[in-house]
């Protein structure tokens, strides 16, 4: 195995001392400030807004609720008209904040609550928690970030949220408010690295472009494949 | 068919004969052309974004130790395990020794070129173990037991009753070929095995050496699936896939989901850095990297090839090529089709073996002209036709029509002796004025007739005339 | 602007002359052609100097103006001030078997334009063919070849996109590190593709022809992706009185004809011109004109094998229409 790997970084080497050809054609240099390459789509003005569109473009629902009623209308109605009967809430700051996970257990009879709230380090729980939600229709999660350019929801795997909840069940309900959206990734991705240096947080972060599709038979366009059919996010103001 | 590029003339040529294949690909590839147009035309820092990812492209491979290095360090200080493989079977068994260790029977695999390429399913089966394809199109080709005819579509080629009569006959569910049953009966199918599978293996489109964070790009959810439920992932990359930094990402990903399916961003982007951290709620308890040579060193060695090296698998020069458009992926007879595949395969194959496929281009070079990490296609493929001369692979009577060709040119008295006699021929032969024969021309073109008289004698005569002018 | 090397010297002829780069970047670079309407014929030659001024843009001075007067870099042709230029026809051996009538018409063309024209009679083939096919070494000697041919050619201009592209892009990558090296840039620098050199070298765009038909163009693919010249083969077909230009659809795909690659692979070569064939019926044109007879043989054969009523043309021959 050793031997491999030795081997491949002496021919790596060896190949390496030739040098590449001057292109004749040429390539100009490129402005290696990222910004700089993301300059259009680069103001902070009605951010809101154009997530909204971007997120309408590739079939995110995009809701607007400004005061905490109007978000549980949002639920209700919801849960209603999709006729949901197995929800899972994350431990997400927002959704603890806005007691989400009380709310429906106090106003919602009829509805099973799965929240995911168990001793991590025990596998028996995490594989119950995993059946669980293997049922579950619909998930209220929160978000980390959000990117205007693309409509684009970035989550993270921790302890407040498993990587499942935003994948499994088959509609996903976002919340979040307008100050965790960046205009383009470039921005975000220099505040992350700004934040966390070289160990991003937690094991795996997801961006998270519309509900799950596919164009693999005749490229007709497909929504929930694998993934949730149903994306939607709450704006909360 | 066979996956081999010996026969690429002649599946060229009888895909490009069958008029439902030659419709299905122009249908796709110019809808996936439009779709791509027009939002490249809203990002005005376009073409420098395609510079500034092929300087990023050139700093990785002209220090692709380093970076490499740098990848194992980060993925190694996060918990993970790297695997170096020089080939498809060192990577392959690496793969099977693991899924013994964990008693795995199901295994799910997200799409993955680098593990078609090695042939990993097969291998997977030969140890009675169960690989299931993830993907919509993956899962259909596997049952089909094909090979993918597009690098981001791998089914590309089946119609959608194609589809159904397969799944009728492999999955025994009711004949439909309603695109939207045909995918829920394959979602029910493979959500079942992903609650069961104790193996994940998937692809990587980007490693950052920065961070040790493989990133997969897709749209089902089927890579976010196989890297979350099964007990161990193993992700597979060529080792060219490594990029300096998180934060050249963007640029990266800016590009390629415009370039592939026309869209901003792919519904998922994952950024996985480590399997289950303490207090995590679920995810892999194991992720391992199998960073892949299979040839890709061998490229190295070749300064004018090194470019292969940046392609970032996008599809965008197969759905712009008037050749893959008409002939399809299969006809390449590799899993890496259209120009870039014409430029991959004979260089990890040998250009003994696929000899055809640097000549089946018209050098329009479209290709290179959309490549969003600017290869330059297209003449890539001019030198690997000298690597085809070079190496004595084309026919003795082509090598000895070059001589005399050299012969003719090299002197302009023999030059126009020859032109001379060559019209005398068509004069004695009676064919003056009269459109020529041409052996794989004249069958479906005409010719035009050889000129009365060549420029060269038209420009002595003019001379004449016009010095007669100036000095009457 | 597109300049070429500033070391080169003219030798032909006893006085040396002031070499045409010298005269661009007296005039910072632009190309000096300035239009004098009919009512300032008259009018003395302090007032022309001031307009050769102000049209060349402050950096001509009227020394310089003088000295190029003097070394008759410029005289006046038909109401306008032209630099004379010299340019050598690099006909191609295709052009040169079937299409020798384009050869002629572009002879026509460039001297309309004011250029002074010759013919190296030495020439041959650029040595694409055996490029393209992979015989670099057969390749090496024609390249060689062509720059001797051509070393003392002040420009050189071609009828052909894709074998201009073969001087211009594909020598300097087969004889780098040569022995050639200032030659290889010097003869590279000064070749031309006829559109380009009309329109970007001698400014001009109007050559006074008439053709009044619909014609549509079609995009050769090493004249577009090579040279990348687009625009300047429409700008002179808008100066065309009477002509009509529909754009076809998709002018910039392949016709399909890509050297050997249309009789290795004659289905595949088929089935592209196929496609062009109906992008350019669709468009009702008349004529169907390129830049490139390689590109209008695939074409015109086709359509004709078809017994389509398009005709082929090559843009010098629709420009010397009238000439």
């Amino acid at each position: 195995m050793s031997s491999s790997r030795a081997e491949i970084f002496g021919k790596i080497r060896q190949a390496l001392v030739k040098p590449r050809p001057v292109h004749h054609h040429g390539h100009p240099p490129a402005p290696a400030d990222l910004s700089q390459l993301f300059a259009s789509a680069a103001s902070r003005d009605g951010l809101v807004e154009k997530f909204r569109r971007e997120f309408e473009l590739v079939s995110g629902e995009f809701v607007f609720c400004d005061n905490n009623a109007s978000i549980f209308e949002f639920l209700s109605q919801l849960i209603q008209s999709s006729t949901t009967t197995r929800i899972a809430v994350s431990r997400h700051p927002i959704c603890q904040r806005l007691s989400i996970a009380k709310w429906l257990q106090d106003r919602m009879p009829g509805t099973s609550l799965l929240v995911e709230e168990i001793e991590s380090e025990n596998p028996y729980a995490r594989e119950r928690l995993r059946n669980a939600m293997a049922q579950v229709q619909l998930s209220i999660t929160g978000a980390e970030y959000l990117i205007a350019e693309s409509g684009t929801l970035v989550v993270a795997a921790g302890s407040q949220a498993s990587r499942q909840i935003s994948l499994l069940p088959s509609i996903h309900a976002v919340l979040a408010t307008a100050d965790q959206i960046y205009p383009n990734m470039a921005d975000l991705f220099l505040e992350i690295q700004k934040k966390y240096g070289a160990k991003l947080p937690g094991s795996a972060l997801t961006c998270i472009t519309g509900p799950s599709r596919t164009a693999d038979i005749e490229k007709v366009l497909i929504k929930g494949v694998h993934g949730p059919t149903r994306l939607i996010t709450i704006m909360v103001g | 068919m066979n996956l081999t590029p010996r026969l690429f003339k002649s599946y060229a040529s009888r895909n490009v004969n069958n008029p439902r294949l030659r419709k299905t690909f122009r249908f796709a590839t110019h809808h996936a052309l439009e779709k791509r147009l027009q939002l490249v035309q809203e990002v005005p820092e376009w073409e420098a974004l395609r510079d500034r990812a092929h300087q990023i492209k050139e700093e990785v491979i002209d220090h692709l130790d380093f970076y490499l290095e740098g990848l194992e360090t980060h993925v190694t200080a996060n918990g993970g395990k790297v695997f170096w493989a020089r080939d498809g079977k060192e990577a392959s068994d690496y793969i099977v020794k693991v899924a013994r260790r964990i008693r795995a029977k199901t295994v799910v695999k997200s799409k993955s070129m680098t593990t078609e390429e090695i042939g990993l399913s097969r291998t997977l089966e030969e140890n009675q173990l169960e690989p299931v394809e993830t993907d919509l199109g993956e899962f259909i080709i596997q049952l089909a037991h094909e090979w993918p005819s597009h690098i981001t579509a791998p089914a590309l080629h089946k119609s959608r009753g194609e589809v159904g009569e397969l799944f009728a006959e492999k999955l025994g569910i009711p004949y439909t070929d309603v695109p939207e049953e045909l995918c829920e009966a394959a979602r029910k199918l493979l959500r079942s095995k992903f609650l069961k599978a104790e193996l994940g293996i998937s692809g990587v489109n980007f490693a950052l050496a920065d961070t040790g964070t493989v990133v997969i790009v897709e749209n089902e959810g089927n890579a976010r699936l196989s890297t979350t439920m099964p007990r161990v992932h193993i992700a597979v990359m060529g080792l060219e896939k490594v990029i300096p930094s998180f934060n050249d990402l963007p640029v990266f990903l800016r590009l390629l989901a415009r370039s592939s399916t026309g869209q901003k961003q792919t519904s998922y982007v994952s950024l996985i850095s480590a399997s289950r951290q303490p207090g995590e709620l679920d995810g892999p308890e194991e992720f391992h990297l199998v960073i892949l040579d299979n040839g890709r060193t061998e490229i190295l060695k070749d300064p004018r090839m090194r470019e292969a090296l940046f392609c970032i698998r996008c599809g965008a020069c197969l759905n712009t090529c008037p050749i893959y458009q008409r002939v399809g992926g299969h006809a390449y007879g590799s899993v890496y089709s259209g120009p870039i595949g014409a430029v991959i395969t004979p260089l990890l194959q040998g250009v003994e073996v696929a000899k055809d496929l640097p000549y089946g281009s018209s050098l329009c070079g479209s290709c290179s002209g959309i490549c969003p990490v600017k290869i330059d296609i297209h003449h890539m493929l001019l030198w690997l036709r000298q690597q085809v001369v070079a190496g004595r692979h084309t026919p003795w009577q082509e090598r000895l029509a070059m001589k005399l060709f050299l012969a003719g040119m090299s002197d302009s008295a023999l030059y126009r002796l020859g032109s001379g006699a060559l019209r005398l021929a068509v004069r004695l032969g009676g064919a003056q004025g009269r459109p020529l024969k041409v052996p794989g021309w004249t069958q479906t073109r005409d010719f035009p007739p050889l000129a009365e008289r060549s420029f060269k004698t038209l420009w002595k005569e003019l001379e004449k005339t016009e010095a007669g002018r100036a000095h009457p | 602007m597109r300049a070429g090397s500033a070391q080169y010297h003219r030798t032909t002829g006893t006085d040396p002359g002031i070499p045409s780069e010298s005269l661009r970047s007296l005039t910072g670079g632009s190309v000096l052609r300035v239009p004098v309407s009919a009512h300032q014929q008259g009018l003395s030659s302090t007032w022309q100097v001031w307009e050769l001024r102000r049209h060349a843009g402050k950096q001509l001075s009227l020394a310089s103006f003088l000295m190029l007067l003097r070394y008759r870099q410029i005289s006046r042709s038909k109401g306008s001030w032209v630099a004379s230029m010299k340019a050598s026809l690099f006909i191609p051996c295709l052009t040169d078997q079937f299409f020798p009538h384009v050869g002629i018409s572009l002879w026509k063309i460039l001297r309309k334009a004011g250029a002074e024209v010759d013919y190296p009679m030495e020439q041959t083939c650029c040595g694409q063919p055996a490029f393209n096919s992979g015989y670099h070494m057969e390749a090496i000697e024609l390249a060689r070849r062509f720059l001797n041919v051509f070393r003392n050619s002040e420009y050189i201009v071609s009828p052909s996109g894709s074998c201009t592209s073969m001087v211009k892009m594909f020598y300097p990558e087969i004889l780098d590190g040569a022995d050639v090296h200032e030659l290889l840039h010097d003869v590279t620098a000064r070749t031309y593709e006829f559109s380009d050199f009309l329109v970007n070298v001698m400014g001009v765009k109007d050559l006074g022809a008439r053709f009044p038909y619909r014609v549509t163009y079609h995009d050769a693919c090493h004249l577009l992706r090579e040279l990348k010249v687009k625009e300047a083969p429409r700008d002179l077909m808008r100066h065309v009185q009477g002509l009509e230009l529909v754009e076809m659809e998709q002018s910039e795909s392949c016709c399909g004809f890509g050297g050997t690659f249309s009789v290795k692979f004659p289905d595949i070569s088929t089935a592209m011109v196929e496609d062009k064939a109906a992008a350019i019926a669709k468009t009702g044109a008349e004529y169907v004109v390129a830049n490139d007879s390689s590109c209008l043989m695939q074409i015109g054969g086709y359509l004709s094998r078809r017994g389509a009523a398009v005709k082929p043309l090559h843009l010098a021959d629709l420009l010397a229409q009238s000439l």
